[in-house]
């Protein structure tokens, strides 16, 4: 397993804001972490990033302990990027200079350069390079930010929010790329969103309650809206009329014969669960 | 070779702010201008000092045990019994005052015995030197010629008496050049001294023995001073003030200076709170954290020092030459590594402190604060 929590927990005096999360990832996964706000998403990913330290349990990541870890600095140089919500891009520096970052101290300048600059392309800012920030676009910026988090040659990328920020067609783009570099370079991806169109779009969606994986809000965040939409839509009406004949719906095995089959209540009371959630 | 591009971020991160940083610069560029033109004058008067017994090659002068030279009096009866004490081999009076001549309030006016060794101190340059039996003459100095127009046979005047050039000299040292020398009687005349002189040049038979007959002289005459060159200096009072203003000056450039670069890297340092957290998050050390952050207050400094005492050593000179005082003002290289010392102090101290606590912010600051 490249990376494993177990009954990982972090309080932050009476606040406990992860409380004994245990999880299984593989390499090359590509994972979202859902909640509310509060749920301690963004805290299981500073423990996940060695930015923090337990108040108990263990996490492994691929196969060191973070506990028996001395130097947490290096490890991170090495294994792990960060893409914030918020791009956290150094306004005073080119886009080129800021992907340069992480690798400063660990080879020279010209070879930094080029890499840094092989990353810009990746993401398609190959004529953005010299741009300061405040002169790209928001999508721009969050795209020098999955550069920057990708120098290294991260086995992990730790993302909070990263489309927080964008509008849905931006973050569309931002998803195919997260994803395309996923599948080219078979780097894990672990990202927190709000969003349920980039949930969507991940092999897992891991949801956080109070702290806690949470089950029951998995089904609701995830899915509440295709089943809301199905509900509002001229089937889920027809449904919910329990009497028809379109011949669509016998197929579907809701109704038969004009009446509604056992999959169709099914589908009903989970209509009535979704509203009541 | 340093890596430059990190020095380029150091640069962007001192200029993020500029207004900021250039008046930060500015006021070390001040502070710098103002130590480097106070210890330039205090080190041209010490060397001026130093070079008292001149080319004569005197082992030490006699003066006056009083506040300044220029009020010193020597009898000339203590000259004749110095001259004939055991292992002094010769003694030479002189006379230095300052009067009014031409433009400039203040040269240097020197009454020297007419021997080969005591007016041959004056190397001539132009025309010939003073003779026994000179009266109304005057050799005048490379710089007094230059300056104030004077050629041979030029008539000049002093405290009212005209005299007439018949050569000039060059010492190497400014304040001489800028005067002029004349007959030891007449200068005694000139300035109403009798037979007084300002100072007794003494050479002695053997070099071992300088320490001892100095100490002799002293318990002799003790309203008297027995000064090697190298200790007139420290005998001047109006000199010691000066040193010791510039050296204060110096230390309140040093602690004035630091505040301000402590002040501005503080402000620089909390603005980038998050910046650093960034940085921390990917993977910088607190130890990289604190070169940055030297490194900027170390270039703020730098740049101030460095522009400060070029400011200073040009300001130095020209009010040098507006007040025509012709000091000989070098730039050694000890006061320019001492004065960069300072900067470097100044850029540690007012460095140290913000750069420590940007190495304490903790990376979580990066995904906490908008
Ligand atoms: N440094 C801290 N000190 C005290 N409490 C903290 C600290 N960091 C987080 N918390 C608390 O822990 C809980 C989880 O916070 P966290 O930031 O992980 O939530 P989140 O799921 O990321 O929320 P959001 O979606 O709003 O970003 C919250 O109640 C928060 O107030
Ligand atoms: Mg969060």
């Amino acid at each position: 397993m490249f990376l494993k929590t177990v009954n990982v927990k972090k309080h932050f005096g009476e606040v406990k804001a992860v409380d004994g999360v245990s999880l299984e990832i593989e390499k090359g996964e590509f994972v979202s972490i859902m909640g509310p706000s509060g749920s301690g998403k963004t805290t299981l990913l500073t423990l996940l990033g060695t930015l923090d330290s337990l108040t108990s349990g263990d996490i492994i990541i691929d196969d060191e302990d973070l506990s028996s870890i001395r130097d947490v600095d290096t490890f991170r140089s090495k294994k792990i990027g960060f893409i914030f919500q918020f791009h956290n891009l150094i306004g005073y520096l080119t886009a080129l200079e800021n992907v340069e970052l992480p690798l400063h101290g660990l080879m020279p300048i010209d070879k930094r350069r080029a890499k840094a600059s092989e990353l810009l392309d990746l993401v398609g800012l190959k004529n953005r390079m010299h741009h300061i920030p405040s002169q790209l676009s928001g999508g721009e910026r969050q795209r020098v930010a999955i550069a920057r988090s990708l120098v290294n040659d991260p086995l992990l990328v730790l993302a909070d929010e990263p489309t927080g920020e964008l509008d849905s067609s931006t973050t569309q783009e931002i998803m195919d790329l997260m994803k395309k570099i996923n599948q080219e370079k078979n780097t894990t991806f672990l990202v927190v969103t709000h969003d349920p169109e980039v949930a969507k779009r991940t092999e897992r969606i891991i949801v956080l309650r109070d702290g806690e994986i949470s089950r029951e809000e998995l089904v609701k965040s995830a899915s509440i809206e295709d089943i809301m939409t199905l509900k509002n839509s001229t089937l889920g009406h027809q449904l919910l009329q329990k009497e028809s004949t379109d011949p669509y719906l016998e197929k579907l095995g809701l109704f038969r014969e004009g009446k509604l089959t056992r999959e169709g209540e099914l589908l009903i009371s989970l209509f009535d669960k979704v509203e009541d959630l | 070779m340093m890596n430059n591009r990190f020095f380029g971020m150091t640069f962007k991160g001192v200029f993020r702010r500029k207004t900021r940083s250039v008046l930060t610069i500015l006021s070390i560029v001040v502070g710098i201008m103002l130590v480097t033109a106070l210890l330039m004058v205090a080190n041209g008067l010490n060397t001026q000092f130093q070079q008292l017994s001149g080319g004569s090659g005197a082992d030490f002068v006699v003066i006056e045990n009083s506040s300044d030279l220029s009020a010193s009096r020597v009898n000339a009866s203590v000259g004749n019994d110095l001259e004939n004490m055991d292992g002094i081999s010769w003694v030479s009076g002189m006379v230095i005052s300052t009067a009014n001549i031409g433009d400039r309030p203040f040269a240097y006016v020197m009454g020297v015995e007419l021997d080969e060794r005591s007016i041959g101190q004056f190397h001539i340059v132009e025309g010939k030197t003073l003779q026994s039996g000179d009266a109304g003459k005057v050799i005048i100095g490379r710089i007094m010629a230059t300056q104030e127009g004077l050629k041979i046979g030029d008539t000049l005047t002093v405290k009212d008496r005209s005299f007439e050039v018949i050569g000039i000299y060059e010492t190497g040292v400014s304040t001489e050049d800028g005067g002029v020398v004349v007959p030891l009687s007449e200068a005694q005349s000139l300035f109403d001294l009798g037979d007084q002189v300002s100072m007794l040049q003494v050479k002695v038979e053997n070099l071992d023995q300088v320490d001892e007959i100095q100490t002799q002289i002293e318990n002799q005459y003790p309203q008297l001073l027995a000064l090697k060159d190298s200790e007139v200096a420290s005998q001047q009072e109006d000199l010691q003030l000066i040193s010791g203003i510039s050296s204060l000056i110096a230390l309140i450039a040093i602690f004035v200076g630091s505040i301000v670069v402590m002040n501005t890297m503080i402000m620089s340092v909390m603005e980038r709170t998050r910046e650093i957290g960034v940085l921390r998050a990917i993977g910088w050390k607190r130890r990289k954290i604190l070169s940055l952050i030297l490194k900027e207050s170390f270039t703020i400094s730098i740049l101030g020092g460095t522009i400060g005492i070029i400011l200073g050593i040009v300001l130095v000179n020209v009010l040098n030459d507006l007040a025509k005082i012709s000091l000989n003002l070098p730039v050694t290289l000890d006061l320019v590594v001492g004065v960069f010392l300072i900067t470097i102090i100044l850029g540690i101290l007012g460095g140290f402190y913000p750069a420590w606590r940007a190495s304490k912010m903790s990376p979580m600051e990066a995904l906490s604060r908008e």
